[in-house]
Order: structure tokens, then sequence, then C-alpha cells
């Protein structure tokens, strides 16, 4: 199979496929990151089903649509990127386009605000788990897959994108209630 | 409600880099001034990076699971951890981000069109791009995905690395505003001039973005007068940074 339509059956939700590309590059990237970054096997490991989450990303919301470099490097390229921002850490200043100054938190900070923000996503991950089907899925392949409204339309069978688009707002609206009532009990 | 179905469209255009400059002034005002759109706001946005975690989780978990079964992978020489372990709560959360890169990425994404057709035009292969440890030969138009990866990844030395490789016929202007943006990202204030300076001489479509960084960079310089000529241009011309230049002209004073 020629790489651009891997890129096509990924795209298409063969998510087998993109185990494939997992097995196919893991022993060579995890070694390669191994040896030049220093770190253990695992963290390696982790780096890899990063490279891979992005390279899944990349293609279902259809920001990558041919390939024009191999899949290879196009992983190596998101790995080597990763590794460079974990040593970036003493760069404490960013800008935006829009010219404005962006302070990055110290490690501590930093650390700490990320272990808030998981537990409020934890808890929106519980919502849509209650939430359920179709809705779960209606909201994941819009916000997350990025898919179109036509596209969500075929996907789910409803009868037109204005049907998929009233049920999204719908959906959005029971999980927001899920949520306030989650985050009561919790305060 | 109504009005409340319409707040949520807008925001979602905000969060997806829709809107134009003026409808983002007025968007940014409003989040300061109007408590109700505020919390609505980041309801949405809460709730909209929760979703992508979760998505992003769904997938993190297949590959997991497979990683169990799959053979151990046994190095000859497992080195200790030194760099800053990369754990995977780590970039799960990074996600979160994502939402409020996404107005760079828009930006950045939607720009190609007319430089992908240079590209295939100018097409010169073969440029070794990727370190040793990737025997992979790159080419130009590869040269500037990966630049713009990078760019996206706030990568900026690694996105001017790859930028700085293109060939001159293949800089353009979005190109010298980009490089320019990263040279400015990173500190290197005197390179980020020369590149706006070349925006501003190519007087394409980017002039005024153009100026208002060229402004910026002057203004972190601490050329204040270059910059003061710069900002009154923005301003005389009507641009659509034409208000934000006051301002700072204003703070300047």
């Amino acid at each position: 199979m020629s790489e651009n339509s891997v890129i096509e059956s990924i795209k298409s939700g063969d998510e087998a496929e993109l185990g494939k590309i997992y097995q196919k590059y893991r022993m060579e990237f995890i070694s390669w990151v191994v040896k030049n970054y220093s770190c253990t096997i695992d963290e390696a490991k982790d780096v890899y089903q990063l490279a891979i989450v992005i390279f899944y990303e990349n293609i279902i919301s259809g920001r990558l649509v041919e390939m024009t470099s191999s899949i290879k490097s196009y992983l190596f390229a998101i790995g080597k990127n990763k590794m460079l921002e974990q040593k970036k850490l003493a760069n404490k200043y960013t800008y935006n386009l829009d010219g404005t100054m962006n302070m990055i938190h110290e490690e501590e900070d930093s650390k700490e605000m990320a272990e808030k923000e998981e537990k409020t996503f934890k808890m929106v991950e519980n919502c849509l788990n209650l939430l359920g089907d179709p809705c779960k899925k209606l909201l994941e392949l819009y916000y997350y897959q990025r898919k179109s409204m036509p596209e969500i339309t075929e996907i789910l069978g409803y009868k037109n994108a204005d049907t998929a688009k009233n049920q999204k707002y719908k959906c959005m609206k029971r999980l927001k209630k899920i949520f306030e009532k989650k985050t009561l009990n919790v305060v | 409600m109504e009005n409340e179905i319409r707040d949520i469209a807008l925001i979602e255009q905000y969060l997806e880099g829709k809107l134009t400059t003026e409808e983002l002034e007025e968007f940014e005002v409003r989040l300061q001034n109007d408590e109700l759109f505020k919390k609505l706001f980041d309801q949405e946005e809460t709730l909209i990076a929760g979703i992508r975690y979760t998505g992003r989780k769904g997938i993190l978990d297949k590959l997991e699971a497979m990683e169990e079964k799959l053979p151990k992978i046994d190095l000859e020489k497992p080195s200790e951890g030194k760099v800053v372990p990369m754990r995977r709560r780590t970039y799960l959360i990074a996600i979160a981000a994502s939402i409020a890169l996404l107005l760079v990425t828009v930006f950045v994404l939607n720009k190609p069109t007319n430089s992908e057709v240079l590209f295939a035009k100018h097409f010169t292969p073969y440029q070794n791009l990727i370190t040793s440890n990737t025997r992979g030969e790159v080419t130009i138009k590869e040269l500037k995905e990966l630049a713009f990866l990078a760019y996206d990844q706030e990568n900026y030395t690694e996105a001017i690395s790859n930028f700085e490789k293109l060939p001159q016929e293949q800089k353009n202007e979005d190109i010298f505003l980009y490089l320019g943006n990263a040279y400015l990202a990173v500190g290197k204030t005197e390179e980020a001039i020369q590149n706006f300076s070349k925006v501003l001489e190519e007087k394409g479509d980017f002039q005024n973005q153009g100026r208002w960084f060229l402004a910026l960079a002057y203004l972190k310089q601490g050329e204040t007068q270059k910059a003061t000529l710069a900002f009154e241009k923005l301003v005389e011309d009507g641009s659509s940074y034409g208000k934000r230049a006051a301002e700072v002209l204003k703070e300047m004073r």
C-alpha cells in the first residue's frame, strides 16, 4: 500500500492501519530517541505514542492530506520537536503572533495548573460517558476529529446537516448541564 | 435563548480562528466587559478542551493496549533518564493549549495555497535536512512543511533553521513574515527586523502585518523613534492594526 493510500484509509476511520504504522516504526523510533536524548525506554515510548497521535490528528482533521515527505520522516520530525520542546523549558518568554508577550509559568506553577486542568478534563470525560452515544460520538467527531457537519451527517446517518447541527447543539447543552451538576457536587 | 445560540456560534468561530481582525477586537472587548459572556466562553472552552482530551485519550489507550501485547523492547544499553521526563499525563494535557494555539495554526494553514503552487513549480529535489539519524532526503516542499510544523508547535528555533534552508527564490513575503515572527519569538530582534523589512519591500498582501511586527520589533529594541513612525503609518492608513497601533502610541507617550 502506498503511503498516500495509508493516509486515506486512516482518514476514513481505519484504526487498524494506524496500528500497523505504529508497529512499523516503533523499534527504530524508540531506539533513536533513547540513544539521542538520553531517556528511558518508557519515556521514548511516550514520545512515540504522542508522535503517532499527532500524526493521526493531523490526518483526521484534514491538515495532512498528502504525504510529501515519508511517514517515517514526518514521525521523526514530530519526535524531534517534542524532545527539543522539553529542553526549552529555560526559555520563559514567547511571543504570540499578535506581538503580545506570553509568560510561561514557572515550572512549579505550571505543574500545579496542569494537575488542576487534568482534573477538570477527567470530569468532562466522565460527563461524556454519562451522556453516552450518539452524543459522545457526535461531539468527538466534531471537536476532536474536526469533521464537518456534512461528514458527520453521513457517518451518523442524520437526515441532513441542519439536523446534525441542531443535534450537536442539544448534546453540548446536555453535556453542560451534567458538567454543572458535577461541579456543584464536587465543591 | 436566541442570543445564546448566536454567542455560542461566535465563540466557536473565535476558537477556530475564523473571526476577522475587527470582529476579534470586538470579541475581546466583550470578553473583558461582559461577565455573562465571559462565563459562557470559559465554559465552552473547558468543555471543548475536555472533549479533545477524551478523544486523544481514546486513541492513546488503544495504542497502549497494543503496545502491551508487542514484544518488549530491550536495547543494549538502556540509559538513565536525564532529560525532563515526558510523562503521558503531560501531553494529554498539552491538548488544552491547542485551542489557544489554533489561532496561530489557522493563520499559518490558510496561507500555503499560493505558495504550494510555487513549490510545485520550483521543485528542487533532495536537500538534506533531518539530522544524521534519519537518512531520509528532504525536498523543498517538505522543508517548508517541516518549518511550519515546527512553527505550529512553537518550536521556533527549529522553524528558523528550516525556513533559512529554503533557497532564496522560495522566500516570499509570507515566509519572511513567519521567519520574522520566529526570530522575534526567540529574541533575535535584529534578524526579525531584517525579515519584516523584506515583507514591506515586497509590497504585497502582508503590508500591515509586516509593519505592525516591525514596529513591535523596533519597540523591543528600544528604537522608539522608528517604532513611532511605523505605528503612526498604521494609524494613518486606517489599517486593521490602526486601533492597536494608536493604543501603543498612547502608552508610549
